[in-house]
C-alpha cells in the first residue's frame, strides 16, 4: 500500500479535529509501518528526531523575562503610552513592523523579529492599543484575530526577505541542489531572482494591511 | 544559555571535525529542562500529578536524549505524549490571573521606561551577540554551527536581559521563572506538537512520500505546453511543502520530477530562475500548513490563541495571492 494513506490519516484526522497529538502520532506510525520501517528502527527515528529537533523548543527561555515584564504591567505601559498619540493607526504599526522586519532580513538580520523576542512583547501590545482607538475594547476573538494577523504579518516578512540575503540557507541550498544536475549557480544571481517575489508580497501584505478589519 | 563543552562529549554528528571546544545548544536544552521541572512543581502544588508527570519527563528528555540509546528517547516520547492526553483533562486554571492584571496597570504607572527598555533590549541583544558570532567564526578558540548563531544569541540575550531586568526592576529571578512556568502550564500539552510535527517531516521523508506524490503528479499533465509545465513546478512546491512542512524538503522531488525534466530539459527555461522562484512559491505553502510548526503553531501557543489554525488562517489570502503572482513571474520569467 502507498505510503500517502499516512498522509491522507493525518489530513483527514485534522479534518474532523481529533486531538492533534493523536493524529500526528499515528500518521508517523502508520507512513512508517507502510514504508516498511520496523517498529523498533521507527522508534529510534523517533528519538533520534526529538535529539535533533529539541531546537524548536529554545524559544521558551524568553518566557520567564516576557512574564515577568507583562506581570509588572508592560501592556499596560504600551498602551498608555499609545493612547498619548492619538495619530498612530493599526495600519501604520503594522506596516512599519513590516518593512523593518522585511528589509532588516534582507540584510541578513532574521534575529531582529520572531514570536518570542518582538511580536508577543512589542507588536501585540502595540497594534492592540492602536486597533482600541478604532474599535474599543476588544472581544475576545478581535484579540484573537489580531494577535494571529500580527504573528502572520511576521512570518511573511521574513519568508520574502531572508531569500534577498546572500548567505541564506535556501540560496545555498538551491545552489548545491542544482549542481548535482551540473548547472552552475552564483549565489548572487539566485539571490537577485528572489527580489520580484519580495517586492510583490510586501505590495500584497500591504494591501491586505490596509485593509484589516476587526 | 549556551556555555562551551568539548567537543569529544558532543552527541550530534553534524560537528566538523575539529578539536576546538565546541558552543553547542545542549546547556541551553538544560536550562529548558530546569524550567519544565518548575512548571512539574506549580503543578504538583495544584495536585495535576500526570501534568506534572508530563513535564518532569519531558524535562528529563531534554537533557537525557543525547545519552540514551533512540530507541529508548523514541519510547519515552511517545510516552510523554500519552501522559499529555491523559493530563488532558485535568483543570489547572490560573484563578489570581485576572486580579493580577488591575494590579499590573497600577505598578506600571510607577515603572515606566523600565518595562519598556528590556522588551526593546532583547531583539536588539540577539540580533547583536548572533552578528558577534557570525564575525567571530572560525577565528576563536571555540567552534559552533554557524546556523546555531541565532538561537545561541536568542539564550544569550534571553538570560541577561532577564538578570539585568530583574536587577533594574527589584523583581527576584526565582518569581520569574514562576511566572514563566505559569504561562507554560496554561499552555499545556500543545508545547510538544511543534517538534512533534517536525518528528512527522522526518518520517515522511524518510519514508519517500515525497516520491510518491511526485509520481501521481507526473502521467496526468499536458507536458507539452511550457507555461503549463512552470505553472506546474510552482504549484507542485507550494503543495508538497504543504504535504511535507518544509519548502527545503520540497525542493528537490520537485525539481526531480519537474523541473529538471520538463521546464529545462524539455522547453530550455532558466534554471536560475525557475529556482529561485520556485523556492519562494514553496514558502507560500509554508504559510498555510500546520506542519510548519515553528512559524504557524509556535505563535498561537506563544500568543495565547485559541484556535489552533488562526496564523495560517490570517496568512492565507497573502499566500494565495502571492503564489498566483509567483506563478505568473515564472512564467514570465523563465523563458526570457
Amino acid at each position: 500500500m502507498s505510503v500517502l494513506w499516512g498522509v491522507a490519516v493525518l489530513i483527514v484526522g485534522m479534518a474532523l479535529r481529533v486531538n492533534p497529538l493523536a493524529v500526528v502520532l499515528t500518521s508517523a506510525l502508520t507512513t512508517g509501518y507502510l514504508a516498511g520501517i520496523t517498529p523498533l528502527a521507527l522508534l529510534a527515528l523517533i528519538g533520534e528526531n526529538f535529539r535533533d529537533k529539541r531546537f524548536l523548543m529554545v524559544f521558551l527561555l524568553v518566557l520567564p523575562l516576557v512574564a515577568t515584564l507583562e506581570n509588572l504591567g508592560l501592556r499596560e505601559y504600551l498602551k498608555r503610552m499609545m493612547s498619548a498619540r492619538r495619530n498612530t493607526t493599526l495600519a501604520s504599526v503594522l506596516s512599519s513592523y513590516f518593512l523593518v522586519r522585511q528589509i532588516a532580513s534582507a540584510c541578513g538580520l532574521t534575529s531582529l523579529g520572531g514570536h518570542p523576542q518582538s511580536v508577543r512583547p512589542l507588536l501585540v501590545p502595540l497594534a492592540e492599543s492602536a486597533a482600541m482607538q478604532r474599535w474599543g475594547v476588544l472581544k475576545k476573538a478581535q484579540l484573537e484575530k489580531l494577535k494571529a494577523f500580527c504573528a502572520g504579518t511576521d512570518n511573511i516578512a521574513l519568508f520574502f526577505g531572508e531569500d534577498v540575503f546572500l548567505a541564506f540557507g535556501a540560496v545555498l541550498l538551491i545552489q548545491a541542489t542544482l549542481k548535482d544536475y551540473g548547472i552552475a549557480a552564483e549565489a548572487l544571481n539566485i539571490s537577485l531572482w528572489a527580489i520580484p517575489t519580495a517586492i510583490l508580497a510586501a505590495i500584497i501584505h500591504l494591501i491586505r494591511i490596509r485593509r484589516f478589519k476587526l | 544559555m549556551s556555555a562551551i563543552i568539548p567537543a569529544t562529549n558532543l552527541p550530534t554528528s553534524t560537528l566538523p571535525t575539529s578539536t576546538l571546544p565546541t558552543l553547542t545548544l545542549e546547556p541551553a536544552f538544560w536550562l529548558l529542562a530546569v524550567l519544565f521541572a518548575v512548571v512539574a512543581i506549580v503543578c504538583f502544588q495544584r495536585k495535576a500529578w500526570l501534568r506534572g508527570v508530563f513535564w518532569l519527563t519531558l524535562g528529563g528528555l531534554f537533557v537525557l536524549a543525547p545519552y540514551l540509546p533512540p530507541v529508548w528517547t523514541g519510547a519515552l516520547v511517545l510516552l510523554s505524549s500519552v501522559l499529555a492526553f491523559a493530563a488532558n483533562s485535568e483543570r489547572t486554571e490560573d484563578a489570581a490571573a485576572k486580579a493580577q492584571e488591575a494590579v499590573a496597570a497600577e505598578r506600571s504607572l510607577a515603572l515606566g521606561t523600565k518595562l519598556l527598555k528590556p522588551a526593546i533590549a532583547l531583539p536588539l541583544l540577539t540580533v547583536a551577540i548572533t552578528l558577534v558570532l557570525r564575525g567571530i567564526h572560525g577565528n576563536v578558540g571555540f567552534t559552533f554551527a554557524l546556523n546555531d548563531a541565532p538561537l545561541i544569541g536568542l539564550c544569550f540575550a534571553a538570560v541577561i536581559v532577564l538578570i539585568v531586568a530583574c536587577a533594574d526592576l527589584k523583581f527576584a529571578p526565582q518569581q520569574s521563572a514562576i511566572l514563566g512556568a505559569r504561562v507554560l502550564n496554561q499552555i499545556g500539552w500543545p508545547v510538544l506538537l511543534p517538534m512533534l510535527l517536525a518528528i512527522l517531516g522526518a518520517v515522511y521523508a524518510k519514508s519517500g512520500v515525497g516520491d510518491a506524490l511526485a509520481v501521481h503528479l507526473n502521467g496526468v499533465f499536458p507536458t507539452d505546453n511550457r507555461y503549463a509545465c512552470v505553472a506546474l513546478f510552482g504549484v507542485s512546491m507550494a503543495l508538497l511543502t504543504m504535504l511535507l512542512g518544509n519548502a527545503f524538503a520540497a525542493f528537490p522531488v520537485v525539481l526531480a520530477a519537474v523541473g529538471i525534466p520538463l521546464v529545462v530539459n524539455l522547453h530550455h527555461g532558466d534554471p536560475i530562475v525557475m529556482s529561485a522562484i520556485g523556492m519562494l512559491s514553496g514558502y507560500c505553502g509554508t504559510l498555510m500548513t500546520p506542519l510548519a510548526a515553528n512559524f504557524n503553531l509556535v505563535p498561537v501557543i506563544l500568543l495565547d490563541i485559541e484556535d489552533r489554525n488562526a496564523v495560517i488562517k490570517a496568512q492565507i489570502p497573502t499566500a494565495l495571492w502571492l503564489l498566483a503572482g509567483n506563478v505568473g513571474l515564472l512564467c514570465l520569467l523563465v523563458y526570457r
